[in-house]
């Protein structure tokens, strides 16, 4: 699993659908824990200042979300 | 004397429609290509609806859906949402929020009894919950699906009814070419690299109308289900495919990575 900074609600409403780079767009994610986070490759991909606040973040290790998602594949 | 036919700009139409909308400039490319199209078009094979060769090495060339390279969503452009790595080898999706969203809607765009859809991957991962192909509506057993390693070691695939249209079994190796298959209202079948591996005959026709969300590759929506398979081909079709057009399908789709240097 990759790493992630930790962003507000506020903050994923903001970035959500934006370019961060030629053609790709933010995608802000919950944990297993509901904190929402955006990806290492969106940090590192993202040369603009418009969001500045994501580059001052820490990075550290993804939990992804789990047990809802193992029910819904089993159908 | 051998003399290169393509030096002369002599490419197929729709490939050179292709490349000058993508901006593809590399001849070993857009040889590589131009034969992979004159191949399909000799086999009868140029059915696709939608087909991004990931040529170019960056978003906004593999974002072009080669048989309509239009930069739209009505033209079934690829939109990458979260963290990818684009490259000559192809889309490496993060596997934490990568999603790429085609704009096709299966309820819309696909059919119940002729449909294939296809995905070429390069990386073998271990068994998550990350999925290659997918139209997921949130609920209930409607839903068009490839997840080549699930948690229990087992393919899974799925193409309108999850509950009497699911071919699971285990895979050892994520790597390859990908083809689930719609022959009628009663028969699908997936294949790996040319090869059948499951099969189911009953009628899943009730199922497509209820896929009423995007077809997605590299996860299940932009919120789940999130995959770290390389990408180096995808495809989709409103034609069924028999077992010989399927090989026929891979063995070209194999020649054309091999001879972009990036095949399994």
């Amino acid at each position: 699993m990759g790493k992630v900074i930790e962003i507000t609600e506020a903050q994923a409403l903001e970035l959500k659908g934006k370019e961060y780079t030629k053609d790709m767009y933010f995608n802000p994610v919950q944990d297993e824990k509901g904190r929402w986070v955006i990806s290492e490759e969106e940090v590192v991909q993202y040369k603009k200042s418009t969001y500045s606040f994501i580059k001052s973040a820490p990075l550290r290790e993804h939990e992804a979300k789990k047990e809802e998602q193992i029910k819904i594949v089993k159908g | 004397m051998i003399i290169n036919p393509y030096i002369f700009g002599g490419y197929d139409a729709d490939a050179q429609a292709f490349f000058t909308a993508a901006g593809i400039t590399s001849v070993t490319e857009k040889n590589a290509y131009n034969t992979f199209i004159l191949g399909l078009k000799s086999n009868s094979l140029y059915t696709q609806q939608l087909l991004l060769p990931f040529l170019g090495g960056t978003a906004s060339t593999h974002k072009f859906n080669a048989v309509n390279p239009v930069d739209s969503d009505a033209a079934f452009r690829a939109t990458f949402g979260g963290g990818w790595t684009h490259s000559s080898t192809g889309a490496l999706p993060n596997g934490t929020n990568a999603y790429a969203d085609t704009h096709m809607v299966p309820s819309v765009d696909m059919s119940d009894s002729a449909q294939h859809l296809s995905i070429y991957l390069r990386t073998n991962t271990a068994g998550a919950l990350s999925s290659d192909l997918a139209s997921y509506t949130g609920a209930g057993s409607n839903i068009v699906q490839l997840i080549t390693k699930f948690t229990d070691g087992n393919i899974y695939a799925d193409m309108y009814n999850n509950s009497t249209n699911r071919i699971s079994l285990a895979n050892a190796d994520t790597r390859g070419f990908y083809c689930l298959s719609r022959e009628s209202t009663t028969s699908f079948k997936l294949y790996r690299n040319g090869v059948q591996i499951g099969t189911v005959n009953t009628s899943a026709v009730a199922g497509r109308s209820s896929c009423t969300n995007n077809f997605f590759f590299s996860a299940r929506s932009a919120a789940t289900f999130f995959s770290n398979r390389e990408v180096a081909f995808v495809s989709a079709a409103r034609s069924a495919l028999s077992d010989s057009q399927n090989l026929t399908y891979y063995n070209l789709v194999q020649a054309l990575e091999t001879a972009l240097g990036r095949q399994i």
